[in-house]
């Protein structure tokens, strides 16, 4: 195992982190804070303490001057290793301006706050928002944001010095595969990326802003939005405003960011052929307009106070709301019927599509399961017939069929277990709320129901459980191998 | 001594001019009329065009009163059959060479006793026996290995701590399997019996199969203790096979790089212990993706000779500690044993040496053959082939009076070698390895040859 370079990758990311809480504090005077506040001194012990983890870990690194710490040995596991490790602490120190910056914080809660940020998850831990400083807030919607598009693509790959070893990197973070790409190095790739991902946020803050948002609810919104996390500066979150405008904008940003960004990409630059290609966006799309029917007819006939229009509105906002994994709420969909909500909980299960900033199982592996399963019942009465899989014009090979399937009965191993561990943990609660807070962690959602429903938050949970739930965030972030493998005592050996 | 060798390939090309550069009259029989012609004039040997399973051809060849008769076609079924053939017009002494292991397999019915066959012989086995030898025992006695590596020598110093200090060699328990040659204290050479003590810093030189040897080191010397050791094959072929098999100890780490998926497939069903590795060993990324550097034992035993001696200097330079290599064309021979010091290569093997070696050996017609001497003249270490007319013969070694002083540390029956004890028969035509003073020399070999 080469450490050095993960020293070296862990330090860069730190440093970042230190630069991103400036722009937080920095937010915050701007909006009034003083300088002696305590959530501003707790910015600033923050600040110091990232900065100096990042110089000992380049100091350590540059100790080593042996052929490790060149830059070529960089292989998969030293990859997956740095994304994990990367994933960990940036949970571990965004935790700290919670934590040193608010009176009465316990550090596990900072913990589940930082890391709910952090993965796009939005669930959070405040009874009562009136405690957090607009630098809080803004670090809240900041750290959603790195973390939409990963916290690795953000620094890392960008680097140049990495080479090839970028694209195991960028690879293993998001769902992109790499033959997506157009261009050949993978740096440029991620630039564009980046550019696509902070032109969307302007507009979305923008669009925010003229729909009578705040500059400040706005700006963090907007960040939010895109990074499909769904913090919000309001404990009323999306029900504060009221407002069918702002809505419907959000709808439509919380849609285009659950859809493949490299797709988009294609798409806004006219690239031929872009329009055939996009079998899981369609499905997508299909899939939310077929449910927010389907919820609204559900609301429209069971609720008596919903006109027709209130219905739509409200199952709009919600359907997108889960099945982009954000979370915002505008209504308490704990009241709707059974059926509604069980198309909810489904929604959250299935996510959006891959290489977007959405969690979930994503569209592309339950079409992939579906087509395989299909596959299956016809080899059992023609076993001799040659079934070609494809999805759109693309062929699926075998070995990509076999991920999809190994992923998708290891998450829902990992769900049950889950479940099992947090009844010990939790024994008070009902089993809807058990189920639902896995899952809403596991898939990086926000809210669920009953005990942790749209109305409610994680706070009353005990520590254990928010540790517990934290750590499920992040799996459910990293698609569980990049985090699971660094507790494979033989990764971190020398192979034999 | 008469010598009828079956196919002009690579083994039996070398084997026909090492033994007729001996002064053996030898004819090869060869299918092939162009091969026939070619090796006619490099030889001075009887070179036949024919077919070596056909028994009358066989006959008319005078195989009935041969000595030795040698099946080396690269056919398995072909080296079998002419091989019962031989032996059944007879031949005195038969060899086949074996590929598949399945002939060596004799748990339901000895294919050996069943075709009258003397010995199987195998030149990757061989080979890897050699290749075996070194990773083995790095600090073993470079006297001799006795029936294919089954039992080797070994040099230890008793260091202060040992438990055995000081205690008699009948309280020892060492086993029967082992046995002590000679001693070496300060500068005098014994020969011991039960009654020996030994004391700090003595020197001994012990007998048995390596396993056991290895395992020895750690109670003569408490500070040595037992680590793994991690050994990486370059390709999956026959001599890896014997390989794996000769390196089933525990404490070897072993993997393997093969090019094929099928072969790796075979290869993990074969030893579910070991990892293996489908890639091209060639490749620098796999072989630092692999860190090859921190390996022990690098062996490139490939049937590519170009891949094997590249794979080797790359490993050797990424910092694997011991590297080896097989070399198998016979015009790299002389050029890699020049350049191997350079290039930082431990051990090269070349399985058609090897075996022509291992034949020459086996065939070597002196009764007996004086191995090694003991330091300041003390003794030797001799090897003798019991005769038919032995006073010894079907006697125990017990019932021999041999003079004291004098130890017989193997036995080597057919193909089955041992450390004898004191309750086991002298058979004819069996290979002894005897340690003696010179002065007991001619009274030992009068008693057992006679």
């Amino acid at each position: 195992m080469n450490i050095i370079i993960i020293q070296k990758l862990l330090s860069v990311v730190y440093l970042a982190i230190a630069f991103a809480l400036m722009l937080c504090m920095a937010g915050g005077l701007f909006m009034g804070e003083s300088l002696a506040s305590t959530s501003i001194q707790g910015f600033i012990s923050s600040i110091i303490i990232t900065f100096f983890l990042a110089v000992i870990l380049k100091l350590n690194a540059n100790k080593f001057t042996n052929k490790y710490a060149e830059g070529g040995l960089f292989f998969r596991r030293e990859a997956l290793c740095t994304i994990g490790l990367t994933w960990l602490s940036t949970s571990f120190i965004g935790a700290f301006p919670f934590y040193l910056g608010l009176d009465s914080c316990s550090f596990v809660n900072a913990l589940f706050e930082s890391t709910s940020g952090i993965t796009g998850t939005g669930a959070t831990i405040f009874d009562d928002f009136e405690i957090l400083s607009p630098s809080l807030f803004l670090w809240r919607s900041l750290s959603q944001w790195i973390g939409g598009l990963g916290v690795v693509v953000f620094f890392v790959a960008i680097l140049t010095s990495l080479g090839a070893g970028a694209k195991v990197l960028f690879s293993n973070e998001s769902s992109v595969a790499s033959s997506d790409f157009e261009q050949g190095r993978i740096q440029s790739v991620v630039f564009k990326l980046l550019i696509f991902y902070c032109t969307l946020t302007s507009l979305c803050i923008g669009s925010y802003k003229i729909g009578g948002m705040s500059w400040f609810d706005a700006f963090n919104h907007g960040m939010t939005t895109i990074a499909t996390g769904g913090f919000s500066t309001h404990q009323e979150s999306f029900a504060y405003f009221n407002s069918p405008l702002i809505e419907s904008i959000s709808i439509i940003f919380m849609l285009l960011s659950a859809t493949t960004f490299i797709y988009l990409i294609k798409f806004f630059q006219g690239t031929k052929g872009i329009i055939k290609s996009g079998t899981e966006i369609y499905i997508f799309y299909l899939l939310a307009a077929i449910s927010i029917s389907i919820i609204s007819f559900i609301i429209f006939t069971s609720q008596i106070n919903y006109s027709f229009l209130d219905a739509f509105r409200n199952s709009a906002f919600q359907a997108t709301s889960i099945i982009t994994t954000t979370g915002y709420t505008s209504v308490n969909y704990d009241l709707w019927g059974t059926p509604a909500k069980v198309i909810l909980m489904f929604l959250m299960l299935i996510g959006g599509c891959s290489g977007s900033t959405s969690g979930g199982i994503k569209i592309i592996r339950v079409v992939t399961a579906f087509k395989a399963i299909f596959r299956a019942i016809e080899q059992t009465y023609r076993p001799n017939k040659t079934i070609i899989t494809r999805i759109g014009s693309k062929i699926v090979n075998d070995a990509f069929i076999n991920n999809v399937i190994i992923y998708i009965v290891l998450i829902f191993t990992i769900q049950g277990f889950s479940v099992i561990v947090l009844s010990f943990l939790e024994p008070s609660l009902s089993l809807i709320s058990l189920f639902s807070s896995v899952q809403s962690c596991l898939y990086n959602i926000g809210p669920g129901f009953d005990a942790v429903g749209p109305m409610q938050n994680f706070n009353a949970f005990q520590g254990n459980s928010k540790f517990f739930l934290s750590f499920l965030m992040i799996l459910g972030r990293l698609e569980i191998f990049a985090l699971i493998v660094l507790f494979i005592p033989k990764i971190w050996r020398t192979y034999s | 001594m008469k010598i009828v060798i079956v196919g002009a390939g690579e083994v039996g090309q070398n084997l026909t001019a090492t033994l007729s550069d001996e002064g053996h009259d030898v004819t090869l029989i060869e299918q092939s009329e162009k091969l026939c012609g070619h090796i006619d004039e490099q030889h001075n040997a009887r070179v036949i065009k024919g077919n070596g399973s056909s028994a009358s051809q066989l006959a008319a060849l005078g195989v009935d009163n041969c000595d030795a008769f040698l099946a080396m076609t690269s056919d398995d079924k072909t080296n079998v059959i002419s091989c019962s053939l031989a032996k059944g017009l007879g031949a005195k002494n038969s060899i086949a060479r074996i590929h598949d292991a399945t002939y060596s397999d004799a748990s339901n019915l000895s294919y050996q006793i069943h075709f009258g066959i003397d010995l199987f012989v195998n030149p990757e086995a061989i080979c890897a026996v050699e290749l075996a030898k070194a990773i083995r025992n790095p600090s073993r006695v470079a006297i001799e290995d006795f029936a294919k590596g089954q039992i080797e020598v070994q040099k230890v110093e008793l260091i202060k701590g040992s438990k055995y200090i000081n205690k008699k060699l009948k309280d020892l328990n060492f086993g029967a399997e082992l046995r002590i040659g000679f001693i070496k204290r300060e500068n005098s050479i014994i020969i011991p019996n039960g009654e020996t003590a030994l004391n700090e810093n003595d020197r001994l030189t012990i007998f048995g199969p390596p396993e056991t040897l290895f395992t020895l080191r750690e109670k003569f010397d408490p500070s040595q203790k037992i680590g793994m050791t991690s050994v990486v094959l370059f390709g999956g072929g026959e001599t890896t096979i014997s390989l794996i098999r000769m390196l089933s100890n525990p404490r070897f780490k072993i993997r393997v790089i093969e090019k094929s998926p099928s072969q790796c497939e075979t290869l993990a069903n074969l030893f579910p212990h070991i990892v293996v590795i489908n890639g091209d060993a060639t490749s620098l990324r796999l072989l630092e993706e692999e860190q090859i550097g921190a390996a022990d034992y690098f062996v490139a035993c490939t049937k590519d000779d170009e891949d094997n001696i590249l794979t080797c200097i790359q490993a050797s330079k990424l910092g694997a500690k011991h590297v080896q290599l097989v070399i198998n064309k016979r015009d790299y021979d002389k050029l890699i044993h020049t350049l191997k010091d350079d290039l930082n290569i431990e051990v090269v093997v070349s399985p058609r040496i090897a075996m022509t070696e291992y034949m020459r050996k086996h065939l070597s017609a002196k009764p007996i053959t004086e191995l090694a001497d003991l330091p300041n003249k003390a003794g030797q270490i001799y090897q003798l082939i019991v005769p038919l007319d032995s006073p010894s013969l079907n006697k125990k070694i017990k019932e021999v009076a041999l003079p004291t002083g004098t130890l017989i540390v193997a036995q080597l029956h057919k193909f089955n070698a041992k450390v004898p004890s004191a309750d086991d028969t002298i058979l004819a035509d069996d290979r002894l390895i005897v340690i003696s003073g010179i002065k007991e020399k001619k009274l030992v070999l009068k008693k057992l040859l006679g």
